[in-house]
């Protein structure tokens, strides 16, 4: 065995040409699978980083009448089920909340999450300094401000271990640090983590606005903010829990019978990409982890059918030698153990480049997504035991793939022939000749010409995504969020400011329009809400199927300041704009709706000038709100009762809200001081923005905002246009086209070296039957006949095949594209059209070399 | 540099400009190669007329150029100097597709190795030239199961080269190059391949040829099959030293 390796070893340093093209191959395709491989195992199969995680469990809470609904808990129900159930060994509750953290001038936002005290114990988690929060430390209207950091928090304060103990502004207030988390820890997401964790107690202060249905306080019992992770006793399964679970909720359901009203419990493993109340959460990116892992896949099944054809042609030109070797008495497994040493040696340096190239390529696809996240992500480069062995295990199966099936050719070879002939040439009787000559360089061109269909389809997906029309006419815009509440404003003192923010944008010189807006299409966050006509109130049960019988529809809301239709662009069809008092004054009930929400509550008459309500969360309501975002429900806010109505004082064009919005879902705007949010943006439409004045125009925002109030942290400040182009939807179907136009791109790059090298072999191969030929008389022209026919018969059968696996994948795929059909035509002419491009060129190169051999030295070639 | 040499050669060359016009008329042919500086004078100044219907052989130590020779005869090769004219034709400023039509149409190449192409048939294998003249099917068909049974083969034609033996394959070979009825057979030594017997075969099938009106002209070193043309031309060193009628 020793014998074999370094023979091997010697075989591979005397061939350096081809050790090198191999190596290069295998890495690329070993590569990317690694790269894709350490994601998807980060992301959904790594076990996260707290302890016995096997034990651990999400509780969800569900409606009995409505099994696909779910909910989270208040704190007294969190309390109750901690003490009272018999299945977990201690339970704890969290959420998560969005914050400002840092310094007046550079504050930025960061998630935070809300523990209850036993958060780390639960987990199994020992921090990396300092202490655990302290049980009085999550008492309700305790108000603890002390903080726990994450360990890249402490590495951005280049580890200084006086940071236990310092102080940390988080929303305008200060914290004390009294623990940091260990290195690996990401919360109970993978990869996304919160900066911070806050204790209980500072509930109220901290998530005011994040999500602001759970308006409640946190010791009121009709809230669901929080979400429960149990760590169950030692020998309970999920499955043994469900009936003490069920007694619970029914006991709990006695004892409350209106906050708990349908409640049961459940328990399912701790969704990793998420924090919902909802179990099912998950499986949308579930969903897309085989698809990768397939893709990634299939690229070394080409990089390894790329080798399987070099080690053939290898092969052939050693054939002599092994026919030696079985003449002289070596057996048929020793040649065979032989060569596929070599493969695995090959496949070892493969292994090594390409652990390499991922984990390079992986960091550089976690430094993208990390600038667009506002979560922390937590990427532990260098590899990882399970790494390394997902590596190796990619090796082997290479070196199966590609080497198992030459060894076996090649050392079938009978020995008569071998020494008898001319080396290279082929002596077989194909009997399908008018197959093409070389199957595996068919099935390579038939699987990048998939792949490549694929990232055809994406790239169509990411440039109609690009180029999405919104609705808006923003003209020359910039977007300045603020959030007046992360320094620590309440909302009437944040209405105050807005309102005299927006005045002094308006007047900035070269400003046409200014206007705040609490919700931005493409923005992070869209709220919903369910409208119907007003006056009608369809009991829980009634089926209404119009909106005259009282049926309710899920809008998108906004609410908006006086200026705003005319600073987006949006012309009102009927009615009028909110006026300036409206805008900033609790007022009368006004609302604008846009078209399609005019249609849908009064399909025949005219909206404008009719009241409509608010419905109740339960209301039955029309279906497929075509928004694939989580949209939250809004406010109901101070005394917006559901009994109130609103009159229609405008009708306005729809927009789209967001880059997943299927169709439109009907939107409503309110005026902003009767829909206060404290995460706002300025849409400050200028004249016209000369370029290059970019840094000016931005340096006199911020300005005229740390005039007003020093304190208020500017969040992001950009050009409508930039904001658009930034959009996380977008990102994702851009990274989506990268990565598809990556594995394409290497799929076709390999399956064209390996078609040129297949020619190029064989007319180094056949060149002297093409001297033969040419003695006989065949024209140059004839000869780049001969050697491009075959080439076309592979790349015509390559592309057939490949059209029918590109078609199923398109079908695979059709449920993630954006906007493009599983078979989109120009996909499906570009990719093959530029597949068919390389390949000529491929074999048109050495078919050219072929035509203009000199036929006196291709007839002595040996 | 070598003109006094040419005067020489010209006087052994006693059929030139004879008669009709020469099927192949060289004229101070010289062919130079140049490799890592070093110029080999592969041929010089060779005069060399062949008539139609003359068997001719070319013998010479090794390395005296007659193979070099046979590939300018053959328009595989272009003399560095002289002129060559076929039929008549001067052949020196034929492109590359025009000296390919005139080897497809007036030559055919034997060669020591067989050469026959391993991926195809028998049939395929003579069918090739044929294939290359743009002929139907029909003709070609006609044409090579002529040449076959010549060559006596014909019962072979479904197999491929390597199922023959040497012999066979020559023999294949001569089909090959006689099926499209070229003006003339250049042979560069037939049967150094062969044993005796074998070449034998081959050398009396060539002789047959020769009889029923084909030009040959063949490269041998072997003396007993050189006696079967019927002129020998001797090189030595790039030169033709001898050029004698058979008795
Ligand atoms: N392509 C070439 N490049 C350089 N030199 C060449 C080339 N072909 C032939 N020669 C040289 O030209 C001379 C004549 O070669 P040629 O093959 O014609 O000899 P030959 O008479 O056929 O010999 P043999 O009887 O051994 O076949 C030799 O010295 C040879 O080395
Ligand atoms: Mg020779």
């Amino acid at each position: 065995m020793v014998q074999d390796l370094r023979f091997a070893v010697r075989q591979l340093f005397k061939a350096p040409g081809f050790t090198i093209a191999a190596v290069t191959v295998l890495a690329l395709g070993i590569g990317v699978n690694t790269a894709v491989f350490s994601l998807v195992n980060t992301l959904f199969f790594a076990s996260p980083a707290y302890g016995k995680p096997h034990e651990v469990v999400q509780l969800f809470s569900q409606d009995k009448k409505n099994p696909k609904k779910f909910r989270g808990f208040s704190y007294p129900t969190f309390l109750d089920i901690r003490k009272q159930n018999t299945v977990f060994s201690d339970a704890m509750s969290f959420n998560l909340s969005l914050i400002g953290i840092g310094q007046k001038g550079d504050t930025r936002r960061a998630f935070a999450a809300i523990v209850s005290s036993n958060y780390f114990s639960v987990l199994g988690v020992p921090l990396a300094r300092g202490r655990a929060f302290l049980p009085e430390e999550e008492t309700p209207g305790r108000n603890a401000r002390v903080a726990t950091v994450s360990y890249r928090y402490w590495q951005k304060q280049d580890l200084d271990p006086r940071v236990i103990g310092s102080q940390v502004l988080i929303n305008g207030r200060s914290f004390t640090i009294v623990g940091i988390t260990p290195k690996r820890f990401t919360g109970t997401m993978q990869i996304l983590s919160p900066e911070v964790w806050l204790p209980m107690s500072v509930y109220d202060q901290v998530a005011n606005n994040f999500e602001p249905q759970n308006k409640t306080a946190i010791g009121d019992r009709t809230g669901t903010q929080l979400r429960i992770i149990g760590r169950l006793k030692p020998g309970i399964t999920a499955a043994a829990a469900k009936p003490a679970l069920e007694g619970l909720a029914a006991n709990l359901e006695k004892a409350y019978p209106v906050e708990q009203k349908d409640q049961t419990f459940t328990v399912r493993s701790v969704p990793t990409n998420t924090v919902s109340n909802n179990p099912a959460a998950d499986s949308g990116l579930n969903a897309i982890a085989p698809l990768l892992l397939g893709m990634a896949v299939v690229v070394l099944l080409v990089a390894c059918l790329n080798l399987a054809n070099m080690l053939l042609a290898r092969g052939t030109a050693r054939r002599k030698e092994i026919a030696i070797r079985l003449a002289l008495g070596g057996n048929r497994w020793r040649i065979v153990r032989q060569l596929l040493t070599e493969g695995f040696v090959l496949a070892v340096l493969g292994g090594a480049g390409g652990l390499i190239l991922g984990l390079w390529s992986s960091d550089l696809l976690v430094g993208s997504m990390r600038k667009l996240m506002p979560l922390d992500i937590v990427w532990l480069t260098g590899p990882s035991p399970t790494i390394l062995a997902a590596t190796f295990g990619f090796c082997l199966l290479g070196t199966l793939m590609f080497a198992l099936g030459p060894a076996l050719k090649i050392s079938r070879t009978t020995m008569m022939t071998d020494l008898k002939e001319h080396p290279g040439e082929d002596v077989v009787r194909r009997r399908w000749k008018f197959l093409p000559r070389n199957p595996l360089v068919v099935v390579q061109i038939a699987f990048s010409l998939a792949l490549l269909t694929a990232a055809a389809l994406f790239i169509r997906g990411a440039g109609k995504a690009a180029s999405v029309d919104t609705g808006l006419k923003p003209g020359a815009s910039y977007l300045l969020e603020v959030d007046a509440s992360l320094a620590g404003y309440d909302s009437k003192r944040a209405q105050e400011l807005y309102r005299n923010l927006n005045q002094r944008l308006a007047a900035l010189p070269g400003v046409e329009h200014a206007s705040i807006s609490s919700i931005i299409p493409f923005g992070m966050f869209e709220l919903t809400r369910k409208v119907q006509r007003a006056g009608l109130h369809p009991g829980p049960d009634a089926k209404p199927t119009t909106a005259a019988d009282g049926l309710a529809f899920e809008t998108a809301w906004n609410s908006v300041g006086a200026d705003y239709f005319s600073t987006v662009g949006l012309p009102v069809i009927r009615g009028r704009v909110f006026t300036e008092a409206e805008a900033t004054q609790p007022g009368p009930k006004v609302a604008i709706i846009d078209e399609v929400l005019a249609k849908k509550l009064w399909p025949e008459g005219d909206a404008l000038g009719q009241r409509i309500q608010y419905a109740a969360e339960n209301a039955p309501s029309a279906q497929g709100s075509g928004s694939a975002h989580a949209g939250r429900s809004a406010d109901l806010s101070e005394d917006e009762k559901q009994a109130e109505t609103i009159e229609i004082v405008g009708i306005v064009p729809a927009t789209r809200h967001a880059l997943f919005e299927k169709e439109p879902v009907g939107g409503i705007y309110l005026p902003f001081a009767r829909g206060f949010q404290s995460d706002v943006s300025f849409f400050v439409r200028f004249h016209s923005l000369a370029p290059g004045n970019e840094a000016i125009t931005a340096d006199l925002l911020r300005r005229t905002v740390r005039d007003v109030d020093a304190s208020i942290p500017v969040i992001s400040l950009r050009t409508f246009a930039q904001h658009l182009d930034s959009n996380l939807d977008l990102w994702l179907v851009r990274a989506g086209a990268a990565l598809f136009s990556i594995f394409g791109g290497l799929a076709l790059g390999l399956a064209i070296v390996g078609l040129y090298g297949v020619k190029a072999y064989s007319v180094a191969r056949r060149t002297r039957e093409i001297g033969i030929r040419m003695a006989l008389g065949a024209k140059p022209t004839a000869v780049l006949r001969l050697i491009m026919g075959e080439g076309l018969l592979m790349l015509l059968s390559g592309i057939a095949l490949g059209l029918l696996l590109a078609a199923a994948t398109g079908k695979i795929l059709s449920g993630i594209l954006y906007e493009v059909g599983a078979f989109d035509p120009i996909a499906f002419t570009a990719a093959p059209t530029l597949l068919a491009i390389a390949a000529l060129i491929a074999t048109w190169l050495p078919a050219r070399r072929a035509a203009a051999l000199n036929p006196v030295e291709a007839l002595r070639y040996e | 540099m070598k003109s006094t040499e040419l005067t020489a050669e010209e006087s052994t060359n006693e059929f030139a400009g004879n008669g009709a016009t020469p099927l192949i008329r060289l004229e101070g042919v010289t062919k130079v190669f140049l490799t890592d500086e070093v110029e080999t004078h592969a041929l010089s100044g060779i005069h060399l007329d062949i008539r139609e219907g003359e068997y001719i052989s070319i013998a010479g130590p090794s390395g005296c150029g007659k193979t070099t020779l046979l590939s300018i005869l053959g328009l595989l090769d272009t003399p560095s100097g002289g002129s060559y004219a076929l039929k008549g034709n001067e052949v020196a400023n034929l492109s590359f597709a025009e000296r390919a039509r005139v080897r497809n149409r007036e030559i055919g190449f034997i060669f020591q190795s067989f050469n026959l192409i391993g991926d195809l048939s028998v049939f395929e294998n003579v069918e090739l030239p044929l294939t290359y003249r743009g002929m139907s099917a029909g003709d070609r068909k006609a044409l090579v199961t002529e040449a076959l049974e010549r060559v006596g083969m014909a019962h072979r034609a479904k197999h491929l080269p390597s199922q023959l033996s040497g012999g066979q394959q020559q023999r294949v070979a001569v089909a090959r190059a006689l099926a499209g009825r070229p003006a003339i057979l250049l042979a560069d030594e037939p049967t150094g391949n062969l044993d005796s017997r074998n070449g034998e075969a081959v050398m009396s099938l060539l002789r047959e040829l020769h009889q029923g009106g084909a030009t040959i002209c063949m490269v041998t070193h072997d003396e007993r099959f050189a006696q079967h043309a019927d002129r020998t031309v001797h090189l030595f060193d790039g030169r033709v030293v001898e050029d004698r009628m058979a008795a």
